[in-house]
């Protein structure tokens, strides 16, 4: 598979004012401001390969959108090399934005007033498509994402998940070779959500294009992604499968267990108690030990009675978190 | 045409306010009327101003009205370039195949303005038919550069202005001194004031160029060789030139930082 | 209910001086202006006396306008206009609180606040400049005791005036357009546009039965002399009367027009 993008070494600086906090800092800052230089992004090295699907993680503030910016050639880089589609994205800026699409998930590209398909006609115009090649994709956009009904429709009467799916549509009317997804599922509801998931998918299968996501939500990770790369603090930390992260904590196990009556000062070796409540205590293994049930059951039942047990893996929000607090974000 | 599309776009969700574009049309053009009236209670006070009387700056304020409104309505996207910044819409048209300044063209059209170009030719011409001017066709000509000239200039302003406003996002009261004070004071000519605001006014900012130079060629009066008056509004154009290249420097200097 | 009043002034008064820049910005808007309307009128004004009226005065008429630029200028109190033309000005309705009172003390520490960040840097830096351009002190201590007081009434008066703006967003739905026309007019009578001594007597004479000039016009004239103190006193007794009037109609407006609302639901 060909490398599609490629970054080298890159670097970013921000100069941002400083806030003090205080009682009459108000009027300190109005009167006199501070300046710091901040990294927003710090010797940022991947690649991507043509058809991937990466899903690109971090909590907020830790470069995500500076590189979504950068990718998409609205901010050149303090220092660094980036190649992507074989141009650079800040220099030939006409002619590299031929070939993405991106999609901000706060904000629209769509007109609020006059109907979704007028809309979609100036983005026609905007990307010269041609008449057949228009009608073609926008067929395929309609089956997909069942839009028919809704493009007569102006905007501003859309729900949030249906602005969304005009959104898809409207970034991909010509055919990018690659997509940037901001956060592209936020607020939207379980329904649709998936929707959306099904329908990335089918795009990537089709078009073979690549596509960048940003995400809060890990199911969407889990459901599209092959690859994540995890940035912090403007580094990067995980750049890798999201399955050998996965694999990384499956050995951590979350066991609630029931007695048959109240017990005092629960305590078990080799296992850490997270919460006990009258009788219900659960415990999680510790560091990496690999979890055995049979022993245990033969352990606990020794000690106390029992009534029930459940084992629990990591959830994936749990697997993220577990992540950023290993790395201090 | 692309440019064809944005026009209509625009029409069609000014006509979903309908009401709302009428009532703010007619609000705006109540402004201009106040600020009208106020040139004439001035005049009925003071009668002439140096050379100039009533009619003269009635001309004045009509050409700066008509091109200011004229780029008000159709520049909207420069005027409004600070909110373009905040709102993430800049952003948005960069990733777009299409040349910046194309786009911010289409960016805005505020049809609300159309009621003041309206006046504002109005206004020109009861001005020009109470004044005293051998018509002929270079006369005409010059007239009609007049309106073209204030226009372009205007349009410099509003492109340097939205240059500014990339290093000082917040200020959006700032830039407006630059493009509504010239407008303010073009509505005498401007030769009326202290010699070094008029020097301001004619060689750095050219407002001289679609203001009393090329009134003093109508009139054939003044003390400036009439030929340089009469081609002044062309020269003026070139004002231009200067504001796009600094509008471009700045841009280049956004995705720098990016803000 | 005096409490909640204060409380909301702060509130408001805290947030305008979060905006740095504005104020920085506002502050050398208003200084340009002003070196800008006083050349204008120092052109016209080629003889030294115009109805008792010397450049000098109209120098200082234009800097105390510019200095308090905030208290003169009629608006649309924004969040409120937001609310009306959005419609969610029902959700206020659900809090204990008079509409009008809260409007009013929020415009005025908005008003207040933007007053006080800017008005200091315009007065010193206009007494600075060359006479005939800058600003000339009072011309004794009782009319400057005047001018504060008369000040202080057209500030209240030009929130009055401004609470009107708010009727009518509720009529037209546009607060910009709204806020456009109380703009334009009360610039033009209140002497915004061409300072009141400079327009022709008989028009002076009608404006005087209005209360547009009771906001800035009087106080900036008993502040250069050009109003004596028995005059000012008894312009101060119209202005309160204007100021008591424009209360009472618009309390009674707005409560007509939140009415109106509350039946057809918003």
């Amino acid at each position: 598979m060909s490398k599609i993008i490629e970054f080298t070494n890159i670097c970013k600086q921000f100069k941002i004012p400083e806030k003090k906090n205080g009682k009459w800092s108000f009027l300190s800052n109005f009167f006199k401001r501070k300046y710091k230089i901040i990294q927003a992004l710090d010797n940022i090295n991947f690649s991507i390969n043509e058809g991937d699907i990466v899903g690109y993680i971090g909590p907020n503030g830790a470069g995500k959108s500076t590189t979504i910016k950068i990718m998409s050639g609205i901010l050149t880089p303090t220092s660094g090399e980036c190649i992507i589609n074989g141009y650079i994205p800040w220099k030939s800026r006409k002619e590299y934005v031929k070939n993405i699409g991106v999609v901000f998930g706060q904000r629209s590209q769509l007109w609020w007033d006059v109907p979704v398909i007028d809309s979609f006609e100036l983005l026609k115009d905007i990307y010269k498509i041609s008449d057949e090649e228009y009608k073609e994709t926008l067929n395929i956009l309609n089956k997909a994402l069942n839009l028919e009904e809704l493009l007569s429709r102006p905007l501003r009467q859309l729900s949030l998940g249906q602005k969304m799916k005009c959104e898809l549509a409207g970034s991909l009317l010509h055919k990018p070779k690659i997509l940037f997804l901001d956060e592209p599922t936020i607020g939207l509801d379980a329904v649709t959500k998936l929707a959306v998931r099904d329908f990335v998918k089918y795009i990537n299968k089709v078009w073979n294009t690549t596509i960048i996501l940003t995400t809060h939500d890990m199911n969407d990770i889990e459901a599209l992604t092959n690859k994540i790369i995890l940035i912090g603090k403007g580094k990067i930390l995980y750049n890798g499968s999201f399955d050998n992260i996965k694999h990384q904590y499956a050995n951590e196990k979350i066991i609630q267990v029931e007695f048959t009556k109240p017990y005092e000062n629960v305590y078990l070796d080799g296992y850490e108690l997270i919460s006990h409540e009258k009788n219900v205590a659960t415990f999680k293994t510790l560091n990496n030990t690999e979890f055995h049930t049979k022993s245990f059951l033969n352990e606990i039942s020794q000690k106390y009675d029992i009534v029930d047990f459940s084992i629990n893996s990591l959830s994936v929000d749990e697997i993220l978190a577990r992540l950023y607090k290993e790395y201090k974000l | 045409m692309l440019y064809n599309k944005y026009l209509k776009m625009h029409l069609k969700s000014s006509l979903e306010y309908k009401a709302n574009t009428i009532f703010l049309s007619m609000a705006q053009a109540l402004i201009f009327i106040g600020e009208i009236l106020g040139v004439w209670l001035l005049f009925l006070k003071f009668e002439a101003v140096g050379e100039w009387g009533f009619y003269d700056s009635l001309l004045m304020s009509g050409v700066v009205m008509t091109s200011f409104s004229l780029m008000e309505c159709f520049a909207r996207g420069y005027d409004e370039f600070p909110n373009l910044i905040k709102n993430g819409t800049l952003d948005r048209l960069l990733v777009r195949p299409v040349n910046i300044h194309y786009q911010l063209l289409g960016a805005k059209i505020e049809f609300s303005k159309f009621l003041r170009i309206i006046l504002g030719i109005t206004v020109s011409i009861i001005a020009i038919i109470n004044m005293n001017i051998n018509w002929n066709i270079l006369k005409i000509i010059v007239l009609i550069s007049m309106y073209l000239s204030g226009c372009i200039i205007i349009f410099g302003l509003m492109i340097l202005c939205a240059g500014i406003s990339i290093y000082t996002i917040e200020n959006l009261e700032f830039t407006n001194i630059i493009t509504n004070g010239s407008k303010e004071l073009a509505y005498y000519p401007i030769n009326i004031y202290k010699k070094w605001l008029t020097r301001i006014f004619t060689f750095i900012i050219p407002i001289a160029c679609f203001n009393y130079l090329p009134l003093s060629f109508l009139l054939e009066t003044g003390s400036i060789p009439l030929w340089l008056c009469g081609i002044s509004p062309f020269l003026g154009m070139l004002f231009i030139i200067p504001c796009l290249i600094f509008f471009n420097f700045s841009l280049k200097k956004y995705q720098g930082t990016g803000t | 209910m005096k409490n909640i009043n204060i409380s909301i002034f702060k509130m408001q008064f805290k947030k305008e001086l979060q905006y740095r820049a504005k104020a920085i910005s506002g502050i050398t808007t208003q200084f340009f202006w002003g070196i800008m309307y006083i050349c204008l009128y120092t052109a016209f004004m080629s003889s030294e006396l115009i109805n008792g009226f010397t450049i000098t005065q109209m120098a200082a008429y234009i800097w105390l306008g510019q200095a308090f630029f905030s208290l003169r200028y009629p608006g649309m109190h924004s969040n409120a206009g937001y609310e009306i033309e959005q419609g969610n000005v029902c959700y206020k309705f659900t809090r204990p609180i008079n509409l009008y009172n809260q409007w009013y003390y929020e415009y005025l520490g908005e008003k207040l606040a933007s007053a006080l960040l800017r008005f200091l840097p315009i007065i010193i830096i206009s007494i600075l400049l060359p006479t005939n351009y800058g600003l000339s002190m009072p011309v004794n201590f009782s009319s400057f005791i005047l001018f504060i007081v008369s000040l202080i009434i057209g500030c209240l008066l030009c929130v009055s005036i401004s609470m009107f703006s708010i009727y009518f967003t509720f009529v037209t739905l546009s607060q910009k357009g709204t806020a456009t026309i109380i703009v334009a007019i009360s610039n033009l009578l209140g002497g915004s546009i061409i300072p009141i001594p400079l327009m022709p007597n008989s028009v002076q004479n009608v404006l005087n039965f209005l209360p547009f000039r009771y906001i800035s016009d009087l106080p900036f004239r008993i502040y250069i002399g050009n109003i004596g103190i028995t005059d000012g006193l008894i312009q101060i007794g119209i202005s309160l009367f204007w100021l008591v009037t424009t209360i009472l109609i618009g309390k009674i407006l707005i409560k007509k027009a939140l009415k109106k609302t509350v039946i057809q639901g918003g």
